[in-house]
């Protein structure tokens, strides 16, 4: 069974299978665009009606069909479009064929993924239809951009045509519009319709079926499609990421988590080799896999296995170089990792076997920035000690004049990292003053003990500081990334400004005002005062109800630290540990020092309905070094405030620490239950 | 006869040229002969082996219109629509004239060259 199509050809009516039709109406429309630019439509009349004719003498006037044979007979008589023309046109032949057509901008429906507007842009600009549609996912996920987008696309859906015809397509893809290049798209749809017509008898049950099978094939080219996508995007992000990172690497040393001064010391040219075929070794793959997302977004097998080949080979290649660069230069390697270990403590090492004093009388602001440690006590007397080691102290800037005291420590930032701290002098400043009225503190740790007077506490970028004893009035403006602890001190009135900042206090008043970074924790006997458009995240300090029972239950835990299973009391721990309430359950943070080891351990347990498990212990070697550690986001432990993570938020955990030489204490920032 | 195109395509790019500069004295010649329509003049082409593909004639016939060698009738045909009938104006008579005596002349040198 054949579908049949009535045709009105010359103003006569003949009957044509739907094959013989599509392609007379594909051989006409090439007649017709040609001659329509000759601007002579009257010859295609002409051959209309002389096809017409040669129809009535295969159908004699009869009801008989015309076949696809029979077109493809008569096509062959009158000529394809190259024949007629070539035969007349002698001279504009040439022409015409290598003349460009115009652009024309058309949807394009073979290579779409929604309506095939992008992949229309990209023909009409001559780029991949992948950049446009990178542009507009841009343009869409970019929020003051999006609605652009949205206009733009629907705006182009509606006003760009499809590509129906072949003419059309040869347009949009500006193709030269060569005779025969039409004739090849002629003969590509041709041989598509005569495969096609071999499936066209079916059933209705048949149809169904084929139709649920379109549908399926649809959205399965579509998620390929879209798979194959994100998939491209993604994997040239992340080369884009790999190159960007590696080339900084390499031009920009001491960088905070990938210090190149190691590699530095292996020397040219194995440095540079080594790390030309670490990068090919890294990439290789990716672009492998890039290949293959491009074949699934285009739905075209374009990876030869001379192409995979090539990459394997290469691939080994660099590899096999990279290990070898490794093998030659490791023990250079070692050597500088050494002395780079050698010299991380001594920067972060203060040496309390030496120290310098400053002659000063009278303080009356004090102003410290990018020093390791600042402890001011307020005593009868004024005094200022550095301690460290001499080449830190040398390296600071030191100044007194008028009453105010300066003290400036070398801070080297690293690249790119804003949050960093990076370095600061290793040194410990101690001050002994009258007068704490007025302190200045930036990128440094502070303990302030104060015995009665007004302060004015102003920080800077990255401060931690501890405030004892006893004071009035607490005037407070923090900048950023800093944590303010008074919860040791009895203060009458805090007056804080906080922008990402945190502040605990057990003040009897407290007049807040505070961005939405910054957090409050308070005791309950306190009053809050927030002032205009306070953000600040305010919440309750919570200990344990019951210490004592608390302090059993984490004796009797068995936990197991590198191997050794032991009760904790057995661990050599120090009964002090830090509570905080988590919506349920308990995060509780202690000290264990083995025997028969320099190690220690700090243990973050977690209790909940009365069971203790251990979530994570941190290992610590350097133990003499160590003067105050923080936990961070529950993952990263920050050994004397050194570093800080990325931001400080209500997550940040914070553990102080006493130590009285060889016997450890810890003194958590609560130490009474309310 | 039956016509096939095979062999005349076969018969090289130098005698195609030839064929395309002598086709249009051929359809003029056709059509002086009277009116006619254009499946007549393809049928005489054909027979005296001038024409590769049928296509070919209407461009030209078109051309030779529009340069005023020639002019057409409708005209009423027993079986079907009707018919354009070609026939040559006065200039395109000249003009045929013309390019008779060339010919000729050409025929006879060229003749005289191969028999030498």
């Amino acid at each position: 069974m054949k579908k049949t199509l009535t045709v009105n050809l010359n103003r006569q009516v003949f009957y044509l299978d739907t094959d013989a039709y599509d392609q007379l109406e594909n051989y006409l429309e090439s007649i017709k665009k040609y001659f329509q630019e000759q601007e002579s439509l009257d010859v295609v009349d002409d051959i209309e009606a002389r096809i017409a004719e040669k129809f009535t003498e295969i159908t004699g006037n009869s009801k008989k069909v015309v076949q696809i044979e029979d077109v493809s007979k008569i096509i062959t008589e009158m000529g394809s479009v190259n024949d007629i023309t070539g035969e007349t046109e002698i001279n504009s032949t040439d022409e015409i064929k290598t003349e460009k057509v115009k652009k024309k901008l058309f949807r394009d429906p073979e290579t779409k993924i929604l309506t095939g507007v992008a992949a229309g842009y990209g023909w009409y600009f001559g780029i991949k239809s992948l950049y446009i549609r990178i542009l507009f996912l841009i343009l869409f996920f970019n929020p003051s951009t999006s609605w652009l987008a949205i206009v733009a696309y629907i705006a182009s859906w509606l006003i760009i045509p499809e590509a129906k015809n072949n003419w059309e397509k040869l347009e949009m893809k500006g193709k030269p519009a060569t005779v025969s290049q039409l004739q090849t798209a002629f003969e590509e749809k041709t041989s598509k319709i005569v495969s096609s017509i071999e499936t066209k008898s079916r059933n209705i049950l048949q149809k169904i079926i084929s139709s649920v099978l379109k549908l399926f094939k649809f959205f399965f080219k579509l998620g390929c499609r879209l798979v194959g996508f994100f998939t491209f995007i993604s994997i040239v992000l992340t080369i884009v990421a790999i190159v960007v990172g590696m080339v900084l690497v390499y031009f920009q040393p001491n960088l905070p988590y990938f210090d190149l001064s190691f590699f530095r010391s292996i020397g040219s040219p194995w440095l540079e080799v080594g790390y030309v075929a670490l990068a090919v070794t890294i990439l290789m793959p990716l672009i492998f896999i890039l290949d293959l997302a491009d074949n699934l977004m285009t739905l075209k097998w374009r990876t030869s296995v001379q192409k995979v080949l090539v990459m394997l080979v290469t691939w080994m290649f660099s590899l096999i170089i990279a290990c070898s660069v490794a093998k030659v230069t490791y023990p250079k390697y070692q050597t500088q990792l050494n002395s780079f270990v050698q010299h991380l403590r001594y920067i972060n090492y203060i040496d309390e076997a030496n120290s310098q004093v400053i002659t000063v009388t009278n303080i009356k602001q004090i102003d410290i920035s990018s020093v390791k440690e600042v402890k001011i006590t307020q005593a009868n007397v004024d005094e200022v000690k550095i301690i460290g080691n001499q080449t830190q102290i040398d390296e600071l800037t030191k100044n007194f004049s008028d009453g105010l005291l300066t003290i400036q420590g070398k801070n080297e930032k690293w690249f790119g990292c804003h949050d960093c701290t990076g370095r600061v002098s290793s040194v410990r400043v101690e001050i002994k003053t009258k007068n704490i009225s007025s302190i200045k503190l930036n990128n440094t740790d502070a303990w302030i003990y104060s015995t009665s007077g007004n302060s004015n506490l102003t920080l800077g970028q990255m401060v931690g500081v501890k405030i004892e004893g006893t004071l009035n009035q607490l005037t407070l403006k923090s900048d950023s990334h800093s944590v303010i602890n008074l919860m040791d001190a009895t203060i009458n009135q805090v007056d804080a400004q906080l922008f990402q900042s945190v502040l605990k206090t057990a003040a009897k008043k407290i007049k807040i005002i505070g961005d939405s970074n910054s957090t409050l924790i308070y005791k309950n006997t306190s009053q809050i005062i927030s002032g205009e458009n306070d953000k600040t995240n305010q919440q309750k300090y919570i200990l344990s109800e019951d210490r004592e029972k608390l302090t059993k239950t984490i004796e009797e835990t068995i936990i197991s630290l590198d191997g050794v299973k032991n009760k904790i009391k057995d661990f050599n721990w120090s009964t002090d540990f830090e509570t905080q309430n988590d919506s349920g359950f308990y995060n509780l943070y202690t000290f264990v020092k083995p025997q028969n080891t320099t190690d220690v351990y700090v243990l973050w347990l977690v209790e909940k309905n009365g069971v203790i498990t251990l979530k994570n212990s941190f290992k610590i070697t350097n133990w003499e070094e160590v003067h105050y550690l923080n936990l961070v986001n529950d993952k990263f432990l920050r050994i004397n405030g050194q570093v800080y993570g990325p931001e400080l938020k209500e997550e940040t955990k914070e553990i102080y620490i006493d130590k009285i030489k060889n016997t450890l204490q810890i003194k958590p920032i609560l130490e009474e239950n309310f | 006869m039956p016509y096939n195109p095979t062999i005349m395509k076969d018969t090289g790019e130098q005698n195609s040229q030839l064929r395309k500069g002598l086709l249009e004295l051929a359809v003029l010649l056709v059509i002086s002969r009277g009116p006619v329509y254009a499946s007549d003049i393809l049928k005489k082409l054909k027979i005296n082996h001038l024409l590769v593909v049928e296509g070919t004639l209407y461009p030209l016939l078109s051309r030779l219109k529009n340069e005023g060698n020639l002019d057409y009738q409708w005209q009423e045909s027993k079986n079907g629509p009707p018919r354009k009938y070609y026939q040559l104006t006065p200039s395109g008579q000249i003009n045929l004239k013309n390019i008779q005596e060339t010919w000729i002349n050409l025929n006879k040198s060229i003749n005289s060259l191969i028999k030498k």
